[in-house]
């Protein structure tokens, strides 16, 4: 057959083509939604055209700020409260650091007491007794 | 017991700081006392066990560390019916040693558990690196970053530290020092 584009493919008439070649092939399905029905509409389908509203489409609306998610909020907030004491700043490690050490110089500034020091040199001099 | 003049030296030099490790694990000065010379005497009987030229103190804080735990165990099965005497006389005690400004401090490292308070002693006072106090406690170097970590953690919950800002003056002597200054 020709046409003003040129020759056309012979089977484009025969209407098995045609439906072949209009039909979208979607995933079979026992009862079609009303959805489906809509995106999918096939030639005898005389159902009723169902607007978003009716199909529960809604827009995607935006939420005023600062009314989020509640749960989400408080969540959020909590991690970070959380999380913070598990960090110290470098100031606080410092001042811990310097009451620590302040703390154990105390004692070590004490010396060796006479205790000990006794004690070290009985049994250095016990020990060289035996050994002699 | 033959005793070299070196390792005499090494062992009195190592005195003090184990006298403070000794003292901020039981938190009693008597006590440590005498952990201080069971451990100077296990020690020096075992003299020949330590190899020269290893650290000295390091080998000491390990024997000194291992009898407060055997010590403390046996311990704590003893005091066991009057805990809550026995919780009252060690809080009481650390007023015998040094002064008031840190008994706050002293008192909330007294509550920390036994193991993150040994490590943090030995790393932030004792000045040993994290491989020597995993030595010294027998485990791992990562076990003792994380025990050190969770230590200063809770050393600043219990003295609700947030920021440098708030140790030094209390309340009431920072609000005269604000008064006095205008």
């Amino acid at each position: 057959m020709r046409t003003k584009f040129g020759l056309r493919p012979p089977y484009y008439d025969q209407p098995v083509a045609r439906q072949r070649y209009r039909r979208k092939k979607v995933p079979f399905r026992e009862e079609p939604s009303a959805q489906s029905r809509v995106l999918h509409r096939t030639k005898g389908d005389t159902g009723a055209r169902l607007g978003p509203r009716q199909l529960g489409w809604t827009m995607n609306e935006r939420k005023p700020a600062g009314q989020q998610n509640p749960m989400e909020a408080t969540a959020t907030r909590s991690k970070k409260a959380n999380a913070k004491p598990a960090k110290l700043g470098r100031d606080v490690q410092a001042r811990l650091g310097q009451q620590l050490r302040a703390m154990y110089d105390e004692v070590v500034n004490q010396g060796v007491p006479d205790r000990f020091s006794d004690l070290i040199n009985r049994l250095e001099s016990s020990g060289k007794k035996d050994s002699q | 017991m033959p005793m070299d003049e070196s390792v005499r030296k090494a062992v009195l030099a190592a005195v003090p700081s184990l006298r403070a490790f000794a003292i901020s694990l039981c938190g009693n000065v008597d006590r440590a006392d005498d952990l201080v010379q069971e451990t100077l005497l296990r020690a020096l009987a075992n003299i020949d066990s330590f190899q020269p030229g290893t650290n000295m103190s390091a080998w000491l804080f390990t024997i000194l560390r291992n009898h407060f735990r055997s010590e403390y165990r046996k311990r704590r099965r003893e005091v066991e019916d009057s805990e809550g005497h026995h919780a009252e006389s060690l809080k009481s005690q650390p007023d015998q040693y040094g002064h008031v400004e840190f008994r706050e401090f002293r008192e909330a490292l007294a509550q920390l558990p036994a193991d993150q308070r040994e490590a943090l002693i030995l790393v932030g006072a004792s000045g040993f690196s994290y491989e020597e106090a995993a030595g010294i406690c027998g485990c791992a170097v990562g076990t003792i970053k994380s025990r050190v970590n969770r230590a200063r953690t809770r050393l600043a919950e219990l003295l609700h530290v947030n920021s440098a800002e708030d140790f030094g003056p209390d309340e009431t002597t920072r609000a005269v020092l604000a008064s006095g200054g205008e």
